[in-house]
């Protein structure tokens, strides 16, 4: 089942299209950095780093897996795991699939499993690609971070620190793995509104949509209560991965939510898938 | 018959909201019978269909294929072949390789598939290799027969299987299903087109407002003698002269030049004996009366 899974997805032109844009973008991103950057620096979210982007291709790659992940790595999710089930509805094939001899559970596995693996893909490609456009540009070298404080001078007091190749190289790995874990939340949501309404533009708008609300949730400060379990919260976390020495704390809170909303929304969406009329 | 049913269905109910679609319905389908699923729109007959491939759950009552119940998934339905609702297919894919799919997905080896036997009998031919999204109605639904026939399952369900299709397809796809039950394979098919049913199947299942009104064989249920088919020269006045004859009801006109009519006490003899002599030629007296005009009796006019 999941081999045929596997040969449909990968027959798809929205497979294809979504991975094109992703490489595309990367690209893009690299050559914009390359062509421009003097001494260009990019800021890292609201971690206080600021990378500088033209003595290390790796910064190429952390910068574009900073610009993709607001809104293209959730929208690779929302679609590759929200789409499939709704479109097999749409199709009409989901009936006949349903009338073979497999459990439900088997079925909804091999979408998510597929729909996951594709994903994790299409996402791991954008630092890869980026980053070997970056060293193209500015060749593999230390990244050069710029830290330090403002707060009680007159004068900035900043360093620029530097992270050797292969640990930046492994850093990226995992920050990339933790933006991809970063839209487990936005894609239970997706799949779970695709069992509950089997149509593709619901589960992917839930998808994205409950990534914006957690967003403007994140921004009043009268809801600081909530804010831990907010999806978005610690979304941002692995900018730190990048700051000399630093721990990292705050990416355990951010798994913990993002596995707790998976569980929140993926059981019940088996649940409901195992036991529900299909009249599609 | 002496043999277990194919199919059981035991004092089934279903009820979505305030609609009662299936309302405690019981009937079997024998080894190696074609049976005919037949009843107004909004019957039931769907949902009952969709009902014995696990897509839906009872509220009440059971139905039972091989003697095994069915349940979402189980694995009797690996003999148990469908076509409910119309075709569905991944339209980017080639009709070939969307039932290579469907069959794998369902845990099936390839070689049991029979692909190329289930081909043939669709009729498509080099078109198998093209893209689904350019197929015409009757292409999709010829290759969803082809799906349903995959792997020569030994039960047939098929939710109006010539919808769409030219009458020389129609005839194909008769044939087909005539050659399936010549081999055994037990069909139960629903369909709207009397008189293909009528040539398709040995039984019939007439349900309405989800309840079982009748089943039979369709020779019972066409020959049943509280109805006279009656064709004359003059119908208006047959009409007249019958509406004013006791012991019997006018039922319905059937043109040019038919007219049901349901016996209650008087006999045909009495009928042609009051239209004689009414000097209105008779051509035909029948006891008989096709399956449209036995459904339409016993559904109250309603068209399945």
């Amino acid at each position: 089942m999941i081999g045929a899974e596997f040969a449909k997805q990968l027959h798809r032109w929205r497979t294809r299209i979504l991975l094109l844009v992703c490489v595309a973008v990367s690209i893009l991103i690299g050559v914009g950095v390359g062509a421009t950057a003097n001494s260009t620096v990019q800021p890292l979210g609201e971690s206080g780093l600021v990378v500088l982007l033209n003595r290390s291709g790796l910064a190429v790659g952390i910068a574009a897996l900073l610009f993709t992940s607001g809104l293209l790595i959730p929208i690779v999710f929302a679609v590759s795991l929200g789409e499939p089930l709704a479109s097999e509805a749409r199709w009409g094939s989901l009936r006949y699939l349903l009338a073979r001899p497999v459990p439900r559970s088997r079925l909804l596995f091999a979408k998510l499993l597929v729909g996951l693996v594709l994903a994790l893909v299409t996402v791991i490609l954008i630092p890869i690609a980026a980053t070997l456009v970056g060293i193209a540009y500015f060749g593999w070298h230390p990244l050069a971070t710029l830290s330090g404080s403002v707060s009680n001078s007159t004068f900035p007091l900043l360093a620029i620190k530097h992270l050797a190749p292969l640990a930046v190289s492994w850093r990226l790995v995992v920050a990339t793995l933790y933006v991809a874990l970063g839209s487990g939340a936005l894609a239970g949501i997706a799949v779970l509104v695709s069992v509950l309404s089997e149509n593709v533009l619901a589960a992917v708008a839930a998808g994205i949509g409950s990534y914006i609300v957690s967003d403007i949730l994140n921004a009043l400060g009268s809801l600081h209560r909530i804010r831990p379990v907010l999806p978005t919260e610690y979304y941002d976390q692995w900018t730190r991965l990048f700051l000399p020495g630093a721990s990292p704390s705050g990416m355990e809170h951010g798994v913990i939510v993002q596995v707790g909303w998976m569980i929140a929304t993926i059981v019940p969406a088996f649940y409901i898938f195992s036991r529900k009329d299909i009249l599609v | 018959m002496g043999e277990d049913p194919v199919v059981e269905v035991v004092s089934l109910s279903k009820r979505f909201g305030s609609v009662l679609a299936v309302d405690d319905l019981s009937f079997t389908v024998g080894a190696g019978q074609v049976v005919g699923l037949l009843g107004p729109n909004g019957a039931g007959k769907t949902t009952t269909l969709r009902l014995l491939i696990g897509l839906i759950q009872a509220d009440e009552g059971h139905a039972s294929i091989l003697g095994e119940q069915i349940r979402p998934g189980a694995p009797v339905l690996k003999r148990v072949g469908s076509l409910v609702e119309g075709p569905g297919f991944v339209p980017y894919l080639s009709g070939r390789r969307n039932l290579e799919l469907y069959w794998r997905a369902g845990g099936g080896d390839l070689a049991t598939a029979h692909l190329d036997e289930a081909l043939a009998l669709s009729g498509l031919g080099a078109a198998a290799g093209r893209k689904v999204k350019t197929y015409s109605h009757g292409m999709r639904q010829r290759l969803g027969f082809a799906q349903a026939t995959l792997g020569a399952p030994d039960f047939l369900i098929l939710d109006e299987p010539v919808n769409g299709l030219d009458p020389h397809q129609i005839v194909e796809v008769r044939e087909a299903l005539l050659r399936l039950a010549d081999g055994g394979t037990t069909i139960l098919l629903s369909s709207h087109l009397l008189a293909e049913v009528e040539q398709t199947c040995g039984f019939v299942v007439v349900i309405d407002q989800g309840r079982l009104i009748r089943a039979g064989t369709v020779a019972e249920i066409t020959s049943e003698t509280d109805s006279a088919y009656l064709e004359v020269d003059d119908p208006h006045r047959a009409w007249e002269v019958l509406g004013a004859l006791a012991g019997i009801r006018v039922k319905e006109a059937v043109p040019p030049n038919g007219i049901i009519v349901h016996l209650d006490g008087a006999t045909r003899r009495e009928l042609v004996a009051a239209l004689v002599a009414a000097g209105i030629g008779v051509d035909t007296v029948m006891a008989r009366r096709n399956l449209e005009a036995a459904f339409l009796s016993m559904t109250g006019g309603e068209e399945p």
